[in-house]
This record gives C-alpha cells, structure tokens and sequence, in this order.
C-alpha cells in the first residue's frame, strides 16, 4: 500500500541547504576549494596517514632487522675467526662466507631443541653438512635436504659432537650435549686449563665446522677428585629452544662435504695422515 | 548519542574503503543507506554530507561532487523509505539508485568514471552485501532503539 510521505518542512528545508552547499562547492574554483578544504583534508585522513606511516615504518624496520641480523650473523663468524686467529702469528686467509637465512618451521616433539626443520633446501642451495649458526653463535649443522626444507641436528641433540677450542688458555676438547640443555666437555684433561666465563669456539677439526665459530661459555667446573677427566660445563650461545631464524654457511660449489673436502682453510682435508700408533 | 556513533560509524567505513582499491564494494553507501533507512531526513542528509565530505578529501581537486551525491542519497532514502514500508528489496532498489546517481555524478563532476571491471565488480559487490550490510548495522546501531 503506497502512502504520501510526510513531509517535515524544516527538515527538508536543511536537508535542501546541505545539499545546496554541496553544490556551491562544486562550482568555486579549484584553487580556492583547494584552499578552503586543505585544514578538513588535514584533520580527516590523519587516521589513515598515520596507518600508512606506522605500516611504512614496520616494513622498514623488518627489513632493517633482517639485513642487520644477517650482518651481525656475518660478522659473528668474521669476528670469531679473526679472534681465535689473532692467538697465532700467522696471517688471517680472506674468507667470504655466503649465509643462506633460513626459519624454523619445525622442531621434534619430544624435546623441541634436538632436530629443527628450516624452510631452506637444496633448491635455495642448502647442502648436507652445512654449519647452521645464528648471530649468537653455532646452531648445529644440517644433516638432510629436501627441496625446500632441511633437517637440522642441533648442538643438543644425543649423536652431536662439536671440536672446541678454549679461546683464552687453547685448549682444545670435545663437547657433547648433556640432558640439561647444556654442553659438556669430553676428554678434558685434568690439569688443563678452563674456568668459569671462558668463551669456546669451534675448533676447526673435522669438516663440518669451520674455525673459531662462537659456540658457548664456561659455566661450571665442578671439583670432582674422583674423575677421570675435568667435567667443564658449557652454556650454547645459541639459545636453541627459542631460535626463529638461522642462517646457514653455505658451502661453495664443487666441494662434497660428504668427502671431506676441504672447503675453508681450517677444514681443509689432510694432506698427511697421523701414523697408526705401534702395536704393543 | 546515536547520532554520533552514525557519525563515527560512517567514517570509519571511509577509513576501511579509502585503504582499498576501487574493486572494492562502496560499503560507505551502504552504510548510509541503512543508516538513512532508520534517521530523520535531517540526519541522513547530514551524514551523507559528512560521509561524501570524507570521500572528497582523497582528491580534493573534485571536492563536492561525493558530498552532493551522498547527501541527496542519504535525503532521498530517507523520504522514500516510508514508500516502501518492510519490502526487503527496497535496500537493493535505494542502492542501485545510488550507484547510479554516483557514477554519473563522479562522470560528469568527478575525476572520471573508473574502468568498466572495476565499476561493474564494485557495484556487484555493492549490491550482494547489501542485505548482509543491511542485517548487521541495523542489529548494531538499532537494536533495541526507537526507528526516527
């Protein structure tokens, strides 16, 4: 059923004005209108540019983030390796080392930090092997590739075994993991030389680490009379349980790192083999 | 009070629409037409003044062409709802005037009108969320209170 609308004089007469005003502003001149609506543009897209600028500044400081963690992660690397070289009189080769960023997309479920799953694989050039570090220090290493996905066998996982080197006294060792999130040192001699607050970096023996990696602090070394070997307890840089993003020491092409290759001056293959001790 | 958040609401859903692209459906009509479908005419004229006031301001060289065009949208509903009292597709009819009455005037008075995808998909868009825009703002803003 149609019905006249009712109409409320007043109200249609404002209603007509706004409208008129409308119009009128249509038809001044650009400058002016410009002019006139530059203080109300101002004040109602201030929300907006304000979104715009705080997303603006977001990406920018993500993107900053990202390059400077890659260069503090290269310069981690640089750093160590000059540090533990700078003990030895002789020259420091050039190395340049590719680092390949890398997130954690996966951890095992039992104990989150002994086996981490990355989202770099043999297609982003991620190869068996590969030393895997963050800006803090030594990570662990890869040990299988997919295409777009590695396995990572972390500093604490049972079968790990890193060659350190005490970055103060030289003396090198063993770390294996313990079951308390930390490291201890393997076949330390009893009247070497570790104390508390001594930094380890890897030692450079092997092929799967090169020298002077930042790889943990002396936290203990509890006084056991009884051992055969001086316990020396390590705390990782590398905070395993927590890391996000890693970065992985891309080995260089036409070495096989399964061969034990040489491909850094520290983990050169041996050009001279250890005489087989004689038999008793 | 209600006024206000009419107000509020309206820019707002400026803010959502000037930070998409033109494919975009125009949620800032439809916003005020469901608004206009409840309000005095004063008010819809006036929020539709306001509502097409914000939309000028992102190219203030065409200032007043979305403020006349929402405001005669926002009085136009307003006096014709009554016309078609609870008919369910008297929300799609209003809109579809709307986007006519917009597209001519953002043709005659405006930058020019938009390619013929992007119009076509945004008033498409425009016209399949209308109930659904219809829906929801009236059980946010007029739930429980008194139509004008």
């Amino acid at each position: 059923m149609l019905s006249r609308p009712t109409l409320s004089a007043w109200q249609d007469r404002a209603a007509l004005l706004v409208i008129l005003l409308g119009l009128i502003l249509l038809l001044v001149p650009h400058h002016i209108r410009i002019a006139v609506t530059q203080p109300v543009q101002v004040a109602l897209l201030a929300p907006l540019r304000l979104g715009t600028a705080v997303s603006q500044s977001l990406h920018e400081t993500r993107t900053e983030n990202e390059r400077l963690s890659r260069l503090a992660a290269q310069l981690a690397v640089e750093n160590a390796r000059l540090e533990s070289a700078s003990q030895a009189a002789g020259s420091v080769p050039p190395v340049s080392l590719a680092l390949t960023r890398a997130s954690v997309i996966g951890r095992d479920l039992t104990t989150f930090e002994h086996w981490l799953i990355i989202s770099r694989g043999a297609l982003h050039g991620v190869r068996p092997g590969a030393p895997v570090i963050t800006p803090e220090g030594v990570c662990g290493m890869v040990i299988a590739c997919g295409p777009h996905q590695s396995l990572v066998q972390t500093l604490l996982a049972p079968d790990s075994r890193v060659a350190v080197l005490n970055l103060r006294s030289r003396v090198p060792a063993l770390a294996r993991p313990d079951r308390s999130g930390r490291l201890v040192l393997d076949y330390a001699q009893k009247e070497s030389d570790f104390r508390t607050g001594d930094t380890l970096v890897t030692a450079g023996i092997g092929t799967v680490f090169p020298k002077g990696l930042m790889l943990g602090e002396v936290v203990a070394v509890p006084d056991r009379p009884e051992a055969l070997f001086k316990p020396v307890i390590i705390r990782p840089f590398a905070d395993i349980s927590r890391v996000e993003q890693v970065f992985v020491i891309a080995i260089p092409e036409g070495v096989l790192p399964d061969t034990g290759t040489g491909w850094l001056e520290n983990t050169a293959k041996p050009e001279v083999s250890i005489p087989d001790q004689p038999a008793d | 009070m209600r006024t206000f958040v009419v107000f509020l609401l309206l820019y707002l859903l400026f803010l959502v629409q000037a930070s998409v692209t033109q494919w975009w459906p125009d949620l800032v009509m439809l916003g005020l037409i469901v608004v206009s479908l409840h309000e005095t005419r004063i008010t819809s004229t006036l929020a539709g003044a306001f509502a097409g006031l914000c939309l000028d301001m992102t190219n203030p060289a065409f200032t007043g062409t979305y403020m006349v065009t929402l405001a005669a949208t926002g009085y136009g509903v307003a006096l014709l709802r009554s016309l078609f009292y609870r008919a369910r597709w008297a929300t799609l009819l209003f809109v579809a005037m709307a986007l006519a009455l917009k597209w001519v005037a953002v043709a005659l008075f405006g930058p020019g009108l938009p390619g013929l995808p992007a119009l076509l998909v945004s008033s498409i868009l425009t016209l399949i969320l209308a109930p659904l825009t219809e829906l929801g703002l009236t059980g946010l803003l007029y739930h429980g209170w008194q139509t004008a």
